[in-house]
This record gives C-alpha cells, sequence and structure tokens, in this order.
C-alpha cells in the first residue's frame, strides 16, 4: 500500500485521516471560523486533519447557484487558512489555467468527481508534483479508477489519493456501493470515503442538490470498517444557509460528537 | 552569472518596490494599494525568493483589482513562459497585446510561448516584432523549426539573424548544429569554424567541429580541435577521455600513447582504464608485442591477475606465435575465471601445436564444465578437424548442431569433415542441406557443384551450381578453377585446360589450381608441364597428399618413356 505524506498527514498510515471543511469559502471569516473548529477537535481527538473548501463552485446546477470567493481571491483564503491555522489545505480545480495558481496555495490538489476523465485537467494537476486527490465520477466503474491514477502517475507523481463519492442511481439520487472501497483499494493507492456527498440527492432539490445527512455517519462506519484510509466530509458553521450541500454538509457544532463515534485507530 | 545578475536587479527592484509601496500606502486608495502589494509580493516571489508559482497567484490576485492592465497580464504571461506553461503564457501574452501593440518584450514572449507549443509559424510571426537580449532565445524559435523538420526555414532564419548580427558565435554555430542535423555535414564546417573562431572559449563549438571533422572523414583535423580543446579545458575528463578515445581509434599508436600518457598525468584516477583502452587498441591494431607489453604491466600496477588481462595476454602470445606462453595464460585464466571462449582458445592452441592428447583433455574439461554451450562443441570440433581427428571432430558438431540444427556455419563445417574424412555421401547430403538453407550463397554452390563434378556423378548438375556460383562471381579463381574441372571431368581437356589457366592467372598460389593443370596438362600428354605444375603445387602445400601421389605417377611414367627412348 502507497502512502501518502503531507507534513504530519500520512494518508495510508497508522491513523486514518479527517477531510473536512466547508463545501465553498462563503467568506475568510467563515473559513477562517470552521478551520479554526476543527483544528482544536481533531488536536483533541488525534484525528490527522486536513482542511478543505472549494475556492470556486463551478459545478453548479444552475446558473443562479452561488459559486463562492472565486479564482484567484478564495485561494486567497485557503493560503490565510494555511499560515494562520497551522493545517495542510485542499482545494479542488476545475480548470487547467487556475492549477499552478492553486498550486501554490495548497498541499492537495482534488480533481472533481464529474471532471476525473478529463486528461489534461488530471495530467497538468499531477505535473505541479502535489499530491493529487481523485474523486471517483458517480458515473464510473471503481475498477476503471486505476486508469485514472495512472494519468496523474504518467508524470512521475505517485502522490495519489482516491475518493469514493457514491453513483449515481436513476434520477435524483446517489447510492453507496461499499465494495468500491475494497476495488479501489486494490489499485494501491488510499482511500477516502466522501460520507456527506454520499447523502446527496442531485437536483432533487428543483433545481438545485438536497439529500439527506442523517447516513453520513453510518457510512463513515461502513467505510472504516472496510479499511478505508479516512474519512472526507463537508461541515458547515450553519448548514441552512450554506450557499451549496445545505442538506448534507455536517453542522460544525455537532462534528466532535460525529467523530468520537469513529474509531481513526487502525 | 545569469543568477548573478538576476538576484542583483531583484535587490534593486525590491528596494525601488518597497519604497513605491511605503507611498502607495500613503497615497493610494485601498483598491489601488491591496493592486500594488499583491504586484510587489510578486516581484519579490519571483526576482527574490525564485519561487515562479507564488508569483504567478500574487499576479493574478492583482489582475483581479484591473482586468485591463496589459502590464500585469505581460508578468503573468512571463511567469507561465518560465514555469513552462506555454499554452497559458501565450493566452496571457495575447490578451495584453489587445491593450498594447508595440511591446517587443510582450512579442518576445509571445513567440516564446508559441514555440515552446511547437507552433513554428505563430511563433515566427511574433518574433518579427520581439525584442530579444540574447541570440539564446531568438534561437528556441529557430530551432522550433528544425524541430518540425521545416529545415529551410530555419536556416534562412539563422542566416537573416546573421545579417544583422554577424559576429554572435551563438548563431553560427548553431546554423552549423541544423546542417549537421540535415546530415549537410560539409556544410556545417564553415559555420562552426566561424563560431569557434569568434568565441575560441565555446567548447561545444570544438565537439561540434570535431564531430563533423570525423563525420567527414578527416580525423587528424578531429584530433588537431580535440587536441586544443584539452588544452584549453584540461578538466574537463569527458571530453579528455573522448579525445583519447577517438586517438586509439584514428591515431598512430605512438600518437595514441602520447594523448594516453597525458590523460594519465592529468587524472591518475584513470590509468587503468586509459591503459587498457591502449592496450586493445594495440591488440586492434595487431602490435601484439606492445600489446602483451601493456596487458602484463596491467597485471603489475593492479596487483591481481585479472582474467581478462590473463586471457589477452594469452591472445597476444598466440598471435606472437608463441603457443606454449599462450597455453599457459590460458589456463591461469580458466583457473579463476573459466567460460566457454577461454576453453575454446586453449583448444585451438594445442590444435596449432599439433598436440592431440592435451586438445582431448581439454575438451573433456570444457565439456563437462559447460555442456550447453553450442560455441564450444563447434570450436572444439575445429580444434579436432585442424588435427585431423575427422570421427570425433564430426561428434563436437553435430553436438553443437543439437543447439541450432539449422546453423549454416556447423553445417558447413561438419560437411567439410565428412568430405575429408572420405563420407563423400554424407557430406554432399549436407551440402545439399545448406544449399536449401542457403540458395544464392555462391561459396556453397561451388563447394557442392565441385564436389558433384568431381565425383562424375551429377556433373551436369554440378555444372549449373558452378555456373550460379560464377555469375555471382565471374572473377572468382576458386570457381574458374571448379569450371574447369568440371569440363576435365566431361572429358572435354582444352576446355579445361583455358579455364584452369585463367584461374591461375588470377590466384597461381593456390596449389589446388596448379595440381588440376598438372592433371590437365597430363592428360594431354604434356608430361614435362604436367610435372612443373605438381611440384609447383607441392612447394605451395607440402601436405597435398593428391598431389604427390600424382607427381610419383608421373615422375614413373616420364622415366619409362626416356628409357625406352
Amino acid at each position: 500500500m502507497k502512502k501518502v505524506k503531507i507534513d504530519d498527514v500520512e494518508f495510508g498510515g497508522a491513523r486514518r485521516v479527517l477531510v473536512a471543511g466547508p463545501c465553498a469559502i462563503e467568506s475568510e471569516d467563515m473559513a477562517m471560523k470552521t478551520a479554526q473548529t476543527l483544528a482544536e477537535i481533531t488536536d483533541k481527538l488525534n484525528i490527522p486533519f486536513v482542511f478543505k473548501a472549494s475556492y470556486d463552485k463551478a459545478n453548479r446546477l444552475s446558473i443562479e447557484s452561488g459559486r463562492g470567493l472565486g479564482f484567484p481571491k478564495g485561494l486567497l483564503v485557503l493560503r490565510s487558512v494555511r499560515e494562520k491555522v497551522g493545517v495542510p489545505v485542499l482545494t479542488d480545480v476545475h480548470e487547467t489555467y487556475q492549477v499552478e495558481a492553486a498550486a501554490s496555495v495548497a498541499d492537495i490538489l482534488q480533481i472533481p468527481a464529474f471532471l476525473c476523465r478529463q486528461t489534461d485537467l488530471v495530467v497538468s494537476a499531477a505535473s505541479t508534483g502535489k499530491a493529487i486527490n481523485i474523486k471517483k465520477g458517480q458515473f464510473l466503474a471503481p475498477q476503471d479508477m486505476q486508469y485514472i491514477a495512472q494519468k496523474a502517475l504518467s508524470t512521475g507523481n505517485d502522490k495519489i489519493i482516491l475518493t469514493e463519492r457514491g453513483s449515481s442511481f436513476g434520477y435524483h439520487d446517489i447510492v453507496f456501493d461499499p465494495r468500491s472501497i475494497v476495488i479501489m483499494k486494490d489499485s494501491g493507492y488510499p482511500v477516502l470515503v466522501d460520507a456527506t456527498h454520499l447523502c446527496q440527492q442531485p437536483g432533487a432539490g428543483g433545481g438545485k442538490t438536497s439529500g439527506n445527512r442523517r447516513f453520513s455517519l453510518p457510512f463513515a462506519k461502513v467505510a472504516f470498517a472496510l479499511d478505508a484510509d479516512g474519512i472526507y466530509m463537508e461541515v458547515h458553521p450553519d448548514p441552512q444557509n450554506a450557499i451549496s450541500d445545505k442538506d448534507v454538509q455536517i453542522p460544525l457544532n455537532s462534528v466532535e460528537d460525529f467523530l468520537k463515534t469513529l474509531d481513526f485507530s487502525r | 552569472m545569469k543568477i548573478l545578475v538576476r538576484i542583483i536587479i531583484a535587490i534593486l527592484l525590491a528596494i525601488f518596490l518597497v519604497l513605491l509601496c511605503a507611498r502607495s500606502v500613503h497615497t493610494e486608495e485601498r483598491k489601488g494599494y491591496s493592486e500594488l502589494e499583491h504586484f510587489c509580493n510578486g516581484v519579490v516571489d519571483w526576482y527574490l525568493l525564485f519561487d515562479p508559482r507564488a508569483a504567478l497567484m500574487e499576479f493574478i490576485l492583482a489582475e483581479t483589482y484591473d482586468p485591463m492592465d496589459a502590464q500585469l497580464k505581460k508578468s503573468i504571461a512571463e511567469v507561465y513562459l518560465d514555469m513552462g506553461n506555454y499554452s497559458q503564457s501565450l493566452l496571457k501574452a495575447q490578451e495584453a497585446m489587445t491593450y498594447i501593440d508595440d511591446d517587443g518584450e510582450l512579442y518576445r514572449i509571445a513567440a516564446l510561448a508559441a514555440a515552446g507549443m511547437k507552433n513554428c509559424k505563430l511563433s515566427r510571426k511574433y518574433a518579427q516584432r520581439a525584442y530579444f537580449p540574447t541570440q539564446d532565445e531568438y534561437l528556441q524559435i529557430v530551432w522550433c523549426f528544425v524541430d518540425n523538420e521545416q529545415y529551410s526555414t530555419a536556416i534562412s532564419m539563422c542566416r537573416n539573424a546573421l545579417k544583422e548580427h554577424p559576429h554572435s558565435s551563438t548563431l553560427w554555430a548553431a546554423l552549423g548544429k541544423i546542417y549537421i542535423s540535415i546530415g549537410e555535414v560539409e556544410r556545417a564546417l564553415e559555420p562552426t569554424k566561424k563560431a569557434l573562431e569568434l568565441n575560441p572559449q565555446d567548447d561545444q563549438a570544438y565537439i561540434q567541429l570535431a564531430n563533423i571533422y570525423i563525420k567527414i572523414g578527416k580525423f587528424r583535423d578531429a584530433m588537431k580541435v580535440l587536441d586544443r580543446y584539452v588544452h584549453l579545458f584540461p578538466d574537463d575528463r569527458s571530453v579528455f577521455e573522448q579525445y583519447m578515445e577517438r586517438a586509439l581509434m584514428f591515431d598512430s599508436l605512438r600518437d595514441a600513447r602520447s594523448v594516453v600518457s597525458r590523460f594519465i598525468a592529468r587524472f591518475p584516477d584513470g590509468e587503468i582504464e586509459a591503459l587498457e583502452g591502449y592496450a586493445s587498441a594495440a591488440y586492434v591494431q595487431g602490435n601484439y608485442g606492445e600489446a602483451l607489453n601493456t596487458f602484463q604491466h596491467l597485471v603489475e600496477i593492479t596487483d591481481t591477475s585479472e582474467p581478462n588481462y590473463l586471457y589477452f595476454i594469452g591472445k597476444c602470445y598466440d598471435e606472437l606465435w608463441c603457443p606454449e606462453s599462450a597455453a599457459v595464460m590460458y589456463k591461469i585464466a580458466i583457473e579463476k575465471n573459466p567460460s566457454p571462449d577461454l576453453w575454446t582458445d586453449l583448444a585451438l592452441v594445442w590444435a596449432r601445436m599439433d598436440e592431440p592428447e592435451s586438445l582431448l583433455i581439454t575438451l573433456k574439461d570444457a565439456s563437462s564444465q559447460f555442456p550447453d554451450s553450442a560455441v564450444l562443441w563447434y570450436w572444439g570440433g575445429v580444434a579436432l578437424r585442424g588435427v585431423g581427428m575427422w570421427n570425433l571432430a564430426t561428434h563436437w558438431f553435430s553436438e553443437a548442431l543439437k543447439f541450432n540444427p539449422d546453423d549454416v556455419q556447423t553445417l558447413f563445417s561438419l560437411a567439410d569433415t565428412r568430405e575429408r574424412a572420405g563420407y563423400r555421401s554424407e557430406s554432399i547430403a549436407l551440402f545439399e542441406k545448406i544449399n536449401q538453407l542457403n540458395p544464392d550463397d555462391p561459396t556453397i554452390q561451388n563447394y557442392l557443384g565441385y564436389i558433384l563434378v568431381d565425383d562424375s556423378v551429377r556433373i551436369e548438375y554440378g555444372k549449373q551450381l558452378i555456373q550460379k556460383a560464377l555469375t555471382a562471381e565471374p572473377d572468382n579463381p576458386a570457381y574458374i578453377d571448379s569450371y574447369g574441372w568440371a569440363f576435365y571431368r566431361e572429358g572435354k581437356i582444352k576446355k579445361a585446360l583455358s579455364y584452369l589457366k585463367k584461374a591461375e592467372e588470377l590466384f597461381g598460389d593456390d596449389s589446388e589450381i596448379l595440381f588440376h593443370l598438372a592433371k590437365v596438362y597430363a592428360a594431354l600428354g604434356d608430361i614435362e608441364n604436367a610435372r612443373k605444375y605438381a611440384i609447383k603445387s607441392i612447394q605451395i602445400n607440402p601436405q597435398y597428399v593428391k598431389a604427390r601421389y600424382f607427381l610419383q605417377m608421373i615422375a614413373g611414367d616420364s622415366d619409362e618413356k626416356s628409357e625406352n627412348r
């Protein structure tokens, strides 16, 4: 099993990792507050932690949907989080021209699930030498993730992490097939499970995505039972007023209880 | 040097920008200050901290405050260029061009970015309006055309640039390099010489010039150039090694020795390697005495009996007709590191010394050590054939054939051995097989044809094969001899004589041709000439039994006739 190490956080190491943060950066204050709180909780519970947030939610269903601070200002916020809170940072890239700038602040570049087959994007992100988290497309068989990983590996960068985030099921729904964890782990790369996006119901909210966060915790437990290397989850101080994924993001004030029920040791 | 200049510029720029920023804090509005702040950060990141990725981020942030700032776009384009992201660099440069169109530096960035994307045509278009502070950058565009195999454009760009900068050694060297890359090596000569004349310190030009001389066969000139190079850059070991290697290949051994000595004086730790090269060169050039001395010296200075040295010492003795010493060396080398090649050489030495007993012991040991070596079985057969042990040789060739049943060389040796052993029908069958495997080989056609006509069984078919061989090589004396011999066997003695005389004219020192002539003269009743040719044949090959026997026969005939007279 390959290991990906970023500062003190080791994916595939002795302790499982938590990648968490808001879906989108709505403001600097909100991002800082969330990162600071998560850092304190994970420090207390001895959980290796990486802060995640999108500087630009470019893959929205509706033109009306908010996208966050956008490029490049959202990156500035991520840089502040990294410097002031002192945690590694993950963000997703949607355009090749943004990759280098994103790599200047992020420790891990993420390839969004919808774009996981975009060769140029995967290759340009991997070419930065940063660790790459590739989310499995909702349309993709878990066996096929090995080919996506090979695209990244073709650049000589083997710091690759794979993330399961569910599979499209008919219209307006996502299902979680736990076999995908076992299959993706066969690739030899660390595997995360996105416990909040697994609960999505895309487009079921009338032009926007809804879902049901009550499944997040059981899904996380299933993930750990199948030896996943970490949990990926979206957290918001006030989910009801979030600009995206308001039905699935975990309220910041309940994160500690959520994490306490999970065993991050191996 | 380039880095030093960059650091100095960066420090000056940083001081200037810090002052500018400080002033801006007091005078600019908040929005303007933020743009300037990001720009300043970017400059510091790039020039002072050498972190283009961080600089890019800052310039992009600065751009958000003024999306129409062409200078910022230019900076972003330059950073992308620096990072090798040519497509983004070109895009930003083109965006900047919509605001400014007379900036030579901007066009330079666009031209280089387009060249990086292998869009040579676009690159050339921008290059025409660009300002290039160095010829190296301009040459990147030229090389774009070379890489795209548009050589004439590359050459004309180079020549045009030379009109403006006739003293640019870089351009002259590049022109030479382009000619080399299209195989026009002779045309590369003058530009490269010119480059060197303009910049005698250009190390690459020396190498280029030496390579040109080697390619056009002027080895002596190449050596002179390399000699100058190693005088100028005595610490460049890699080139000195190349020089020495070439000296060993092309120079006289004495000159090569001088280069080797100079190399050892400069790089004492390379002595062994240099002497090994010298000894090998001496061996290859046939100076076995020098090779022997050098390999012996290597044994002394390394204080080891390296099997490879011993092997070559043995080979040198072998070539110097000291087979006893060769055998001793081969035996020591075999004790240290046995190999089929060593056993083979030892066996061949015994064969040359005509020592069948030692040969048999050697082959027994060798075959028990390397029973799966086809090479050993083959050369063992050759050695056994050399001492006339036909049946054993047949066995060894047959063993070799088990590894590769269609190996023509082994089949040929086996057929030849069977012929010598007196098993002509077996020999014919083997040659027919070889002929099937190699139907266009005139040597095999002639060999088989000769045996067939000599056997007087299938003369017509034999003649056809010899004719085929003659079509391929009409002036080959061996084939002409075979053809003449075919006529002799058919009883057409005068025709036979004319072919055999022609063969003699071409190669008069062949005992077999001379013997055939003796037989033909005898058939014509010209005993004097028959005797004369038989004697000549025996003089060349005293072991030629057939000729000796024939001479005895005709001598008796001649004496009888004289007495009757």
